[in-house]
C-alpha cells in the first residue's frame, strides 16, 4: 500500500522527475552533429602509380586503385606526430645558417631538423642540440623559441581541420596536393609520400569550397568573406579580396579569370591579380555551387532556387531557369545542354543559350541531389542524397534499365568524379568508403573501405 | 516503420517543421538576423503560453495558501489514519483548486518548444554544411523563407550556433531562472511540521537546482538556445511581477537557505482554523476554504488576485453546497 505520506510528496518531486525528464531528452538530443566533409575523389598519377586522393572527416587518403592500403595517409597513423612542414623545416636550417657555427655543428642541428616532428621526443632532442652549441646565449634562446613555435603550431593546427569540403587542388606537375580543412586551416601535401609542405592558418575563418591552381598559386575563398591568392609553393599569401558573404564554393578559374560565388548573392569575376572585372548580383539568395564557365557563359546554381547564366564578358544575365529548392551540385555542360541537379530531387537539362528545357520533364530522383552529377559511360550519372545512383539518358532523361544502384546506409553529397579514362565513377559518401562504379553498365559498385 | 521513427516523423512534422519555418521568416524579416529572430519569437511563445503560465502561477500561490491546513493535517493523522490523510489533502486540493500537476504541467509543455528549438538552431546555425542540406528539405515551399539563406548568426558577441564560451549567457540564464523560480517558489517557515519542512526545503531545492542545471546546459547547447531560456526567463519575470500587483520582495531573492523566523500569522490562523472552526463538509477536515489565512506562510499579505479567486471559488462551493 501506498502510504500517504509518499502521496502528499509526490508533487514536489515531480519537478526533480520532470528535470530528470528533461536530461534524457537532451542527452537523446545529443551534441550537434560534427562536420563530416564532402570533398570529392581526385584521381592522380604519381610517377606511375595511379592514386585515388580521397577524404574522410580530417583524412587524406591516397588510395592505390581499388585497395584500400592507403599509399600514404595524412595526418599520418605515427602516435609521436609527424614531421614539421618542409617549409618550416627550411625556415629553422635559415636561422641555423644565421648563427654562423662551424661545419660540425650546423650539419648536426640540420639533421635534428630533418627528423623534427612536431611533437615527441624530437623537440628536445634539437633543443639539446642547440645548448651545445657555441652560439651565444642569446641565439640559442631565439632558435629554441622558433622551434617551439612552429611546432606548436603545426601541432595545433593540423588538429582543427575536422572535416574536408572541398575541392582537392593538384599543382600542374601533380606533385602536390592542396587540402583546405572546414576550420580554416590549409595544407599542402606531397603527393609521392604524403609530407607536409607547409601550412597556413586562416581559423577562426572556415574554409567550405575548395583550392583552384595553375601555375604557381593558388585560389580558395573563406567564410571570413575574402579570396585569398597564394605562392603555391610556400603559402605565402599573393593577395586577398574581399566579398560581401561568405565562399562556400571551389573558385573556377578559365583563361584569365577567377570566378568567385559568395553567399551574398553574387558571382565575382576577378583578375589573377585580385582586381574585380566584374560582379553579377541579381541572384535571390545565396550562391553556394561552384560555377562552371563555358563558351561565353559561367552558370551558377543558388538559394533562391535559380540555375544562372551569365555572361563572362561583363557578367550581366543570360537567363535563369526556376527549380523547387536550392541549386547547390556543380552543374555540367556538354553538347549544348547544362545539366543541373537541386535539392528538390530533380535534374533539369536546358539549352546553353536560351535556358528552354532539353527533356520533356526534368528527371526525378526522388531525394535531394546535392552532388554535381558527371557524364559518363554515355549517361548522366546522378547520385541523389539516400544512396540511390542514377544512370540518365543524355537526350531524354530517362533513366537506364540498371538504375538505381543503391548504396545502402549512406548519404551521398560529394560531387562525383571520374577516372582518366572516363569509365569509372569515384563516389565518396558519408561512410568511410570510397565507391567505385561501372559507368557503362552500373552494376555492383566497388567498395573499398578506407583505413582507419 | 518502428514506432521511433512515427514519433520523429509526427514530432518533425508538429514542433519542429512550423518552429524552423517561422523563425526562418522571422529572420528573413529583421535582415537575416537570427538572433533578433530567436527574442521575437521567445517573446511570442511567452504570449501563446501565457494561460498556461499565469495557470502555474496560480496553482503555485494557491500551494502556497494551503500549506498551514495541509501542516495540520498531518499532525491530525499522521501515523493514525494514513487513509484519511490521503482523502483529506485530495479534497484540500479539489476544494483550494489546487491540482498538484498544476505547477508542473506548464514546464512540461515546454519540453518540446525546447526539444524542437535545439533541432532549428542546429539546422539552421550549426554551421555545417550538411545541416543546411537538411534546412532546405524542411522549408515549406514559399519563396519568402526558401530565399531566406544564408542567416546572419552572431548577435552581439554571441555565435548562436556554437555554445557561449564567454559564460555570460549561462549566467544570465542562471540568474534570471533563480529570480524566478524564487517567485514561484514559498519561503519555508521554521514553524512548519517536519514533513512540511521537508517539502519546502524539496521546493527551495529547486530554486538553486534548476538554475544550476540550465547554467550547465547552457554551456553545452548552442548558445541560440541559451539566448531563448534568458528571454524566456527575463520575460517571465517581468510578467509575474505584474501579475503580483507589483509585490515582489526583492530582498528574499538573496535568501537562500530556510527562514529562520518562525511565521507566527499563519501558523496561529492555522491553528485557530482546527481548533475552532467547526468541521465542515467532512467531519475531521479544516474547512480549508473558510480557514485559509489571508497572509502566506511568511506572514506576508497575499495578493488581491489569489484572494478574489478565493472568494469567487468560495461563492462557487457555496452555491453547491445551497443546491445540494
Amino acid at each position: 500500500m501506498t502510504s500517504p505520506a509518499h502521496h502528499t510528496r509526490s508533487p514536489r518531486r515531480l519537478p526533480v522527475i520532470a528535470l530528470a525528464a528533461l536530461a534524457l531528452l537532451a542527452a537523446a538530443c545529443g551534441a550537434p552533429p560534427s562536420p563530416g566533409g564532402w570533398a570529392p575523389a581526385l584521381p592522380v598519377k604519381v610517377g606511375s602509380a595511379d592514386l585515388v586522393l580521397v577524404t574522410h572527416k580530417s583524412h587524406v587518403y591516397a588510395l592505390p586503385d581499388q585497395s584500400s592500403n592507403a599509399t600514404w595517409q595524412f595526418p599520418p597513423k605515427d602516435k609521436t606526430g609527424y614531421p614539421v612542414s618542409e617549409s618550416a623545416g627550411a625556415a629553422l636550417n635559415a636561422e641555423i645558417a644565421r648563427l654562423n657555427l662551424d661545419a660540425t655543428a650546423t650539419s648536426s642541428l640540420k639533421t635534428k631538423v630533418a627528423d623534427l616532428h612536431v611533437s615527441g621526443p624530437s623537440i628536445t632532442a634539437l633543443k639539446d642540440a642547440i645548448s651545445a652549441t657555441s652560439a651565444s646565449d642569446a641565439d640559442r634562446s631565439k632558435l629554441k623559441s622558433a622551434v617551439d613555435s612552429i611546432t606548436k603550431f603545426e601541432s595545433g593546427a593540423l588538429g582543427k581541420i575536422q572535416a574536408i569540403y572541398g575541392d582537392i587542388g593538384l599543382s600542374p606537375d601533380k606533385k602536390t596536393a592542396f587540402v583546405a580543412g572546414f576550420k580554416g586551416v590549409l595544407f599542402a601535401l606531397d603527393t609521392t609520400n604524403g609530407r607536409l609542405r607547409w601550412l597556413r592558418d586562416d581559423s577562426p575563418d572556415g574554409i567550405v569550397g575548395g583550392i583552384a591552381t595553375d601555375d604557381g598559386t593558388i585560389y580558395y575563398g573563406t567564410k571570413g568573406k575574402h579570396v585569398f591568392a597564394l605562392d603555391a609553393a610556400t603559402g605565402v599569401q599573393k593577395w586577398q579580396f574581399n566579398t560581401k558573404g561568405e565562399v562556400w564554393a571551389t573558385p573556377t578559374l578559365s583563361s584569365d579569370t577567377v570566378y568567385v560565388s559568395s553567399l551574398d548573392g553574387s558571382l565575382y569575376a576577378l583578375d589573377k591579380s585580385g582586381g574585380q572585372r566584374w560582379r553579377f548580383s541579381g541572384a535571390g539568395s545565396g550562391v553556394a555551387a561552384k560555377p562552371v564557365v563555358s563558351g561565353d557563359a559561367v552558370y551558377i546554381g543558388a538559394f533562391d532556387s535559380k540555375l544562372y547564366s551569365v555572361k563572362t564578358s561583363d557578367g550581366s544575365l543570360n537567363w535563369s531557369l526556376k527549380g523547387d529548392n536550392w541549386f547547390w551540385a556543380t552543374p555540367v555542360v556538354s553538347g549544348g545542354t547544362v545539366y543541373a541537379a537541386a535539392l528538390d530531387g530533380k535534374v533539369y537539362a536546358v539549352d546553353v543559350a536560351t535556358g528552354a528545357a532539353r527533356w520533356d520533364r526534368p528527371f526525378n530522383a526522388g531525394e535531394a541531389v546535392r552532388s554535381g552529377p558527371v557524364i559518363a559511360g554515355g549517361g548522366l550519372i546522378v547520385a541523389a542524397r539516400n544512396g540511390r545512383v542514377f544512370k540518365l539518358d543524355l537526350a531524354t532523361g530517362k533513366a537506364s534499365d540498371a538504375s538505381p544502384v543503391v548504396l545502402v546506409n549512406t548519404k551521398i553529397l560529394a560531387d562525383l568524379t571520374t577516372d582518366a579514362t572516363g569509365k569509372t565513377v569515384y563516389i565518396v559518401p558519408d561512410s568511410a568508403t570510397l565507391y567505385t562504379l561501372d559507368a557503362e553498365n552500373l552494376g555492383l559498385p566497388g567498395n573499398v573501405p578506407l583505413p582507419q | 516503420m518502428d514506432p521511433l521513427t512515427i514519433l520523429s516523423f509526427l514530432f518533425h512534422l508538429i514542433f519542429v517543421d512550423p518552429m524552423t519555418n517561422v523563425l526562418v521568416a522571422l529572420a528573413r524579416v529583421f535582415g537575416g538576423n537570427f538572433g533578433v529572430a530567436i527574442i521575437v519569437f521567445t517573446l511570442v511563445m511567452k504570449v501563446i503560453t501565457w494561460p498556461l503560465t499565469s495557470s502555474q502561477y496560480k496553482q503555485s500561490r494557491a500551494m502556497q495558501a494551503i500549506q498551514p491546513q495541509m501542516q495540520e493535517l498531518q499532525k491530525k493523522y499522521k501515523g493514525k489514519d494514513p487513509k484519511k490523510l490521503q482523502a483529506e489533502t485530495m479534497a484540500l486540493y479539489k476544494e483550494a483548486g489546487v491540482n498538484p500537476l498544476g505547477c508542473i504541467f506548464p514546464m512540461l509543455a515546454q519540453f518540446p518548444i525546447w526539444i524542437a528549438l535545439y533541432q532549428v538552431i542546429r539546422l539552421a546555425l550549426g554551421g555545417s554544411p550538411e545541416s543546411l542540406v537538411t534546412l532546405s528539405q524542411r522549408l515549406y515551399p514559399l519563396p519568402f523563407v526558401h530565399t531566406a539563406v544564408p542567416f546572419n548568426h552572431v548577435l552581439l558577441f554571441w555565435d548562436l550556433g556554437q555554445s557561449d564560451t564567454t559564460l555570460i549567457l549561462p549566467i544570465l540564464v542562471a540568474a534570471t531562472m533563480y529570480v524566478q523560480q524564487k517567485l514561484i517558489t514559498p519561503t519555508p517557515s521554521a514553524g512548519a511540521s517536519a514533513q512540511s519542512q521537508q517539502q519546502q526545503q524539496t521546493a527551495q531545492m529547486m530554486t538553486w537546482m534548476m538554475p544550476l542545471m540550465f547554467g550547465f546546459w547552457s554551456l553545452n547547447v548552442p548558445a541560440g538556445l541559451a539566448l531563448y531560456w534568458f528571454v524566456s526567463n527575463l520575460s517571465g519575470i517581468v510578467l509575474q511581477y505584474f501579475y503580483m500587483g507589483r509585490k515582489v520582495n526583492w530582498k528574499s531573492m538573496l535568501q537562500f537557505g530556510p527562514a529562520t523566523a518562525p511565521a507566527p500569522a499563519a501558523k496561529i490562523r492555522a491553528d485557530r482554523a482546527v481548533e475552532e472552526k467547526p468541521k465542515s463538509a467532512k467531519e475531521g477536515r479544516p474547512a480549508a476554504a473558510e480557514s485559509a489565512p489571508d497572509v502566506d506562510s511568511e506572514g506576508q499579505p497575499m495578493n488581491a488576485l489569489l484572494k478574489s479567486e478565493r472568494n469567487a471559488r468560495r461563492k462557487q462551493h457555496g452555491r453547491r453546497r445551497g443546491k445540494r
